[in-house]
């Protein structure tokens, strides 16, 4: 029966959007939002940000990538709700110095929530994420 | 106001709430938990995609249409033809508008053909790459389920869609019914396979389709969010539905006026309902190469073998 339910509830479309670091928080994102725990978590991984209703972002914005991520961050519905994840998308992480004019991702999104970490911890994203799924 | 005018708001009436787009949408949502449970209940939890209310996002989500995309005619209206024009279908097979067999595959190839010629359309080479797949997958159904119609028309000697209904009303349900003897029973029991392989491409199911569901989306639902996207989901589910009513109407004896006949047509819906759910949750989606193999070789030449053998038993 559990099964059951956990089959027929609604489950938020997410899209990951993946900028510079490590890739350490992304690759965590990854595992967590396509493994065994997703479906418990009410979210189901989308292919395009156009039908996304959670906009997950890791790694710093930097001048590379600005325009292909703003590109990203157009083409999501007006009400996706965006989380922010790690300590590089937050402006901070070991790479800071290294990256090429690295930004914090709230300097260019409107963030919604936030984890910090460098790593981030699982138990902290997934909470993060049944808050934003609520 | 006149009799004609009446006539004409009566037929708007049923294309609109009963039996036409109200009451397809709902019952297309009833088929949809139906197989997300069914998917669920196989599976588990993790099975992939989304939940029978998955879609709950894209229609509270304001639009995101691109420029560079679709043409914003084509995104808000294929999906609207798709809807109407199985609406119309419905129409017809539950009897409160005439058609035959002709039109009933015409406005289903309209349906199908709506979401190709969207994807094709696109200036977005991601959309036109699955636009090529959906068509693949559209032959896939057409041909097949174009012989098992000829073989149902050769078996009943009817060409409109209540005739064939009235035909299996007097005689049994076509499989099993006597006239024709052993070759034609065997013909159209090819015929009934042929329609249900054909059936899970038409509806988007895996193996054989391509949907917006179970996996990443692609074709032209790469291309929308909001409303149009909403209407696309409206579409996929308008045909979850109409594929187990062709089959029942068709093949198994459709609706009939009693009360008993009615609950008898809506457990053998829900049967084909369930057997679709099962091909679905245990198939993985096919590429265009093995969809074509499966759908024009296999069920195709099971029709062609049906449509033989249903023509030397009415012959004989």
């Amino acid at each position: 029966m559990s099964r059951l339910r956990a089959g027929l509830l609604p489950r938020v479309a997410a899209f990951h959007l993946r900028l510079g670091g490590c890739g350490g928080c992304g690759d965590m994102v990854d595992m967590l939002l396509r493994g065994a725990g997703a479906g418990r978590l009410g979210v189901a991984e989308c292919g395009t940000p156009r039908h996304a209703g959670l906009l997950v972002v890791t790694g710093a914005w930097n001048r590379g990538q600005a325009r292909a991520a703003a590109e990203v961050v157009g083409q999501a519905p007006g009400s996706v709700r965006v989380l922010v994840v790690g300590d590089c998308a937050l402006g901070g992480g070991p790479l800071l110095e290294a990256s090429r004019e690295p930004e914090s991702v709230c300097e260019h999104v409107s963030a919604d929530l936030e984890v910090a970490g460098c790593p981030i911890e699982a138990e902290e994203f997934m909470e993060a994420i049944r808050r934003a799924a609520r | 106001m006149s009799g004609g005018s009446m006539v004409f708001v009566g037929k708007i009436a049923y294309l609109v709430l009963f039996p036409g787009t109200l009451f397809v949408l709902v019952c297309g949502v009833a088929v949809r938990v139906v197989m997300s449970g069914t998917g669920a209940a196989l599976l588990g939890p993790e099975r992939t995609g989304a939940g029978a209310a998955g879609e709950r996002s894209w229609t509270a989500a304001s639009g995101a249409v691109p420029d560079t995309g679709s043409l914003q005619a084509v995104v808000w209206l294929t999906p609207l033809i798709k809807v109407f024009s199985l609406a119309w279908v419905s129409c017809i097979v539950l009897g409160f508008l005439s058609g035959d067999l002709v039109l009933l595959f015409a406005l289903m190839l309209v349906a199908a053909g709506s979401d190709v010629f969207a994807a094709l359309l696109s200036s977005n080479p991601r959309a036109k790459q699955e636009g090529w797949r959906s068509a693949v997958s559209f032959s896939a159904w057409a041909a097949p389920f174009a012989v098992a119609l000829c073989a149902v028309a050769l078996r009943t000697g009817e060409v409109t869609v209540s005739g064939v209904i009235g035909w299996q009303a007097a005689r049994g349900v076509m499989p099993l019914a006597s006239a024709g003897g052993g070759f034609a029973r065997a013909g159209i029991a090819c015929a009934l396979v042929a329609a249900f392989v054909s059936m899970i491409a038409f509806a988007g199911l895996r193996p054989l389709g391509r949907g917006c569901f179970s996996d990443a989306p692609g074709g032209i639902l790469a291309d929308v969010s909001g409303p149009p996207l909403a209407f696309f989901a409206a579409g996929r589910i308008a045909a979850l539905f109409i594929a187990p009513l062709l089959i029942v109407a068709l093949f198994l004896a459709g609706p009939a006026g009693r009360a008993y006949e009615i609950v008898f047509w809506v457990l053998k819906v829900a049967g084909v309902v369930l057997l679709l759910s099962v091909a679905d949750a245990l198939s993985a989606r096919a590429g265009a190469r093995a969809v074509a193999v499966w759908g024009v070789g296999f069920a195709g030449g099971l029709a062609v073998a049906g449509l033989v053998l249903t023509w030397i038993g009415v012959a004989s």
